[in-house]
């Protein structure tokens, strides 16, 4: 799929109190990528499909989140989005770099903007896919049918392979074929102990950390924002988008049918070609 | 603006439909993508899509249509469905030329021809983009919207005035403010010249006007289909397109910020991106 291997692109950094990993290729303008929320989620189990057409162009960093991957799993009651844009800031500062576009799917999303509200002069532009949080919820039935099936995941009687493919399966569009393989590393990922211990603490948990309700602040985001939208995400719908639409001042909202929540991993060329165009655009 | 010039550029052709002499702007080589202007006083090929030939010609043949009614085509009192009429005239012209299939873009009034044209010539029609166009079906907008009234009132009462055309390109544009009044010139000229602004206000925005409730049909819509929008689309408002994005089989849909109903003048350069993106990607 990609030239780029997790291990030849693998690092860690002290970024603050934490050890944040990433997987880093390709030189120029940085672009930081921050996964989703859901179990079993990574940079590079997100991203690896997009980051060969990325690194042509841009230095690209694929960042595990506190609590993901293969980086510190801080117990926190601060709100997500604050946090991690804050830990971001700092993998930034212990890397040297100034300004980075952000390109973030779901929670990633959120953090995305977060990081751009608590830090204007360090984001350029951002691309969202299926951003988290940044739009009310009109029209859709609450929580949404995908916030429930991967809410399901580490509930009794506890994860297993069925709940993860019921998972992929609500994420993405009918038409996405994926293989056991997706749903064995992904399960893998969910229920390595010190992951499966975090995630069931503090996501999905009442008693967790918060996320943001962000859509109350976007409108003074001001950066040239691309928000990408599956027609048939189930977790995040796309009427975020339209409220987004309305309160960003600088926003372009693009819209696929047969997409999921995934638009990056279902539709890996239009997505690379959009998003890269579209941060290097003048 | 433009290096191509509409003297230039500028050919007519006798077509079997009705024996009408077509006129269009013949620029650039390759694949062929046909513009089709929209409905509104003082509109034609050249005024509706000048600032976007260069661009397009540097990848395709494009062919700028007067359809029947418009700039120098012939203005016949057909009493036909304006999409099906149009349509026929746009395979007349493609039919002259010896070309076999063309991808069309068409704004308002030129998006339901665009439509027509893939509903009753398929195997004519490649990629099909639609911006704003006049073929969708509301929820929440009152109709005849806003923009829809100023444009029918120009030929109307005391017939056309400037200071009716200003009010025109207002209600069509997000913001009007950084033109200078060569548009306003050049529209008010073309719209008031007595042949067009008798076929005018015979034919559009009056009684006789008839157009094809296309969104009845948008499910038999067998291409690739990119929607574009204005966010602040006064004429034709974004929520009919969302209709279209839920019946098109294989659709996106992209909605700028800050835009009106001229995507294509409003949001020149990106929206020739978007539409390069998408004729010649996945």
């Amino acid at each position: 799929m990609s030239g780029f291997t997790e291990q030849g692109t693998s690092k860690t950094v002290k970024a603050g109190e934490l050890d944040i990993h990433y997987n880093e290729a390709g030189e120029g303008d940085a672009v930081i990528m921050l996964h989703g929320g859901g179990p079993g989620a990574s940079g590079w189990s997100n991203f690896k499909q997009n980051v060969e057409a990325f690194a042509a162009h841009f230095r690209v960093l694929i960042v595990d989140q506190p609590g993901f991957g293969k980086s510190s799993k801080p117990m926190h009651k601060e709100a997500i989005g604050a946090f991690n844009a804050r830990a971001i800031r700092d993998l930034m500062d212990a890397l040297k770099i100034d300004k980075a576009h952000f390109v973030g799917n779901s929670m990633g999303g959120l953090v995305s903007v977060k990081f751009a509200l608590d830090y204007p002069d360090r984001a350029a532009k951002l691309v969202l896919m299926g951003a988290a949080g940044t739009g009310p919820v009109a029209l859709n039935p609450q929580p949404t049918e995908g916030i429930k099936t991967v809410a399901q995941f580490y509930r009794p009687p506890g994860p297993s392979k069925d709940k993860m493919r019921a998972v992929i399966r609500a994420l993405t569009h009918d038409s996405f074929q994926f293989d056991d393989t997706t749903v064995e590393e992904r399960f893998a990922a969910a229920t390595e102990p010190e992951t499966a211990g975090w995630q069931s603490k503090m996501m999905f948990n009442p008693n967790g950390a918060p996320m943001e309700e962000l859509w109350r602040d976007i409108h003074n985001v001001s950066h040239p924002t691309l928000a990408i939208w599956g027609r048939e995400d189930r977790v995040s719908p796309f009427e975020r988008g339209l409220f987004m639409l309305h309160r960003m001042p600088d926003l372009r909202l693009h819209i696929i049918a047969h997409c999921g929540h995934w638009a990056m991993v279902e539709h890996p060329e239009m997505f690379n070609r959009l998003s890269i165009d579209f941060l290097r655009a003048v | 603006m433009s290096n191509f010039t509409a003297e230039g550029t500028s050919k007519t052709v006798k077509i079997k439909q009705d024996n009408l002499n077509i006129h269009y702007h013949d620029a650039g080589s390759g694949d062929v993508l046909v513009l089709l202007h929209g409905g509104g006083p003082g509109a034609s090929a050249w005024s509706n899509f000048k600032q976007n030939i260069d661009f397009f010609a540097e990848h395709f043949r494009v062919l700028m249509i007067d359809q029947p009614g418009f700039g120098k085509s012939d203005k016949p009192d057909h009493g036909q469905g304006l999409g099906a009429y149009n349509a026929g005239a746009v395979k007349g012209v493609l039919d002259e030329l010896g070309i076999e299939k063309a991808h069309l873009i068409g704004n308002s009034m030129g998006g339901l021809v665009s439509a027509k044209f893939e509903l009753d010539y398929p195997e004519r029609t490649d990629r099909l983009i639609l911006m704003g166009p006049a073929m969708g079906i509301g929820f929440a907008v009152p109709a005849p919207t806003e923009g829809q009234k100023v444009l029918g009132a120009f030929h109307r009462g005391d017939g056309p005035t400037k200071e009716k055309m200003q009010a025109v390109i207002n209600v069509l544009m997000y913001d009007s403010s950084g033109l200078d009044n060569t548009l306003l010139e050049e529209r008010f000229a073309a719209a008031t010249e007595p042949d067009a602004a008798k076929w005018q206000s015979a034919n559009m925005f009056s009684a006789k006007m008839k157009m094809e409730e296309l969104w009845r049909e948008a499910e038999k819509i067998s291409h690739k289909t990119l929607l574009i929008w204005g966010r602040d689309d006064r004429v034709s408002p974004y929520e009919r397109g969302l209709f279209l994005l839920q019946r098109i089989p294989d659709v996106r849909m992209h909605i700028f910020s800050r835009c009106g109903h001229w995507a294509m003048l409003e949001q020149t350069e990106e929206f020739n991106r978007v539409c390069l993106d998408f004729l010649t990607g996945a």
